[in-house]
């Protein structure tokens, strides 16, 4: 089973902790419903997770099952599909100030590694390339792992959001990592807003820590039982027992099944012809990849010299008149091809009078 | 603006291909040797990009991609229309 949730309830007081909570209940989230997509190192979506949410009081949970089988995944996100954030979110962001993603499942550290360096505020869902990035925020990292869950990993990451943003524009959420292994099954990941009113973040880090770490215990066991009451419900109901006529697991499996692919094969090609797009974001850089030798007999491996990165932008900056006036002269050639290929076709069947 | 129409077309098509037909899960490893193609690709398209800017071209190129289309359509209809003689069409 994949397991990815997404709460905003906490239960720590205001005594025991740097935060006050107390706001962040009350929210409501408009539309209910979204998806979370894990996502490749090129930006395609090779699994849509789907979402169900579990209202238990005061905690809200968004989860989205897979049933077997591996990702392997460079990014993970959220959107919502007919809703939005807000008021999730505080139009006045003064004191709140962590979005915070937790990791947790059953597999060992080694097996998976993961790295976040970005997060994303979106304004829209994530669909495919068109995401419109209101935010980036540099994740910062405290503890790779949460006391008292062997065989667990758990890694607590937060981008800080500045105070005046505007929050009513956010509608997903994404984080851009670098992934080592797969996730084979039992994996959670939830997100929160951390309120840090009067608190000085710089000054109170260990606390901060401390906190968000105590919490985030709390709130795994609250997804984890959330999702283990779903599951069971699940199975109770839907098991093919006698009263239970419907094979919920094999259509979830189906329906995974089938997304996975969708996703992937629409991506793929939606990536292939946006190729051809003037509005996406091209990296004009040229890689020198390094070298290194391994010299027999000797374990160390001797690197003859380092990866090389060279922007052609620079041209730009150095010789301005110089690349206009190529980009210029590639753009006519491209267009005096075009309009003699139509100047012939339009020969061809007007002038010379028909195209046999 | 043609290229957009012609991607949202595809994407139609897949969708609804994919959803009808029942396929397995992608195998990590075709993911990541498409990741690895897409990816020079890109990298390919930047560089080009940087000599001959996509958003001065796209005019050009659906245009291109226009008078190509009318051009083989009609060359199409009229070859369907060659076989039916009773039309007479030459």
């Amino acid at each position: 089973m994949f397991c990815v949730g997404f709460g905003s309830s906490l239960t720590a007081s205001a005594a025991d902790s740097p935060f006050f909570l107390d706001g962040i209940f009350n929210y409501t989230f408009n539309g209910q419903s979204g998806h979370f997509y894990a996502i490749n190192t090129s930006g395609a979506v090779v699994a849509n997770l789907g979402s169900n949410i579990v209202n238990d009081n005061n905690l809200k949970t968004f989860y989205a099952v897979q049933n077997g089988g591996t990702l392997t995944i460079n990014q993970f996100s959220f959107g919502i599909t007919d809703g939005y954030v807000y008021p999730l979110i505080i139009p006045d962001l003064t004191d709140y100030k962590f979005i915070v993603l937790c990791f947790t499942g059953n597999i060992t550290p080694s097996d998976f590694t993961f790295s976040p360096d970005t997060m994303y505020l979106l304004s829209n869902e994530y669909e495919g390339q068109n995401i419109a990035i209101l935010e980036n925020l540099t994740v910062k990292t405290f503890g790779t792992g949460l006391s008292g869950r062997p065989s667990t990993i758990g890694y607590v990451y937060y981008g800080d959001i500045p105070d005046t943003y505007n929050a009513s524009l956010i509608n997903g959420f994404r984080l851009h990592s670098a992934v080592d292994g797969t996730i084979p099954h039992d994996f959670k990941i939830a997100m929160y807003l951390y309120n840090n009113k009067n608190n000085d973040f710089d000054q109170n880090i260990d606390a901060i820590v401390d906190a968000i770490n105590n919490q985030t215990l709390d709130l795994i066991d609250k997804i984890g039982s959330s999702t283990e009451d779903i599951q069971q419900s699940i199975e109770d109901q839907f098991s093919g027992d006698p009263g239970s006529s419907f094979p919920v697991e094999d259509i979830i499996t189906q329906h995974n099944e089938k997304m996975g692919v969708l996703s992937f094969g629409s991506d793929t090609l939606m990536q292939v012809l946006n190729l051809l797009s003037p509005d996406q974001t091209l990296s004009s850089e040229l890689v020198f990849p390094s070298m290194s030798l391994t010299i027999a007999g000797q374990r160390n491996r001797v690197q003859l010299w380092p990866e090389y990165r060279f922007d052609l932008n620079e041209l730009k900056q150095h010789w301005p008149d110089f690349v206009g006036l190529m980009q210029s002269l590639t753009t006519a050639l491209v267009w005096i091809f075009v309009l003699r290929y139509c100047y012939r076709v339009f020969e061809k069947y007007f002038l010379a009078g028909g195209g046999s | 603006m043609i290229i957009g129409l012609i991607t949202k077309l595809l994407q139609f098509v897949t969708d609804t291909l994919f959803s009808v037909i029942d396929l397995p899960v992608v195998p990590a490893g075709l993911v990541s040797a498409v990741d690895l193609i897409i990816g020079y690709m890109r990298g390919g398209m930047g560089i080009f990009n940087f000599f001959c800017p996509l958003d001065r071209i796209s005019g050009a190129v659906d245009l291109f991609i226009a008078v190509w289309t009318i051009e083989h359509t009609y060359r199409l209809v009229l070859w369907v229309l060659q076989k039916i003689p009773m039309l007479n069409v030459k």
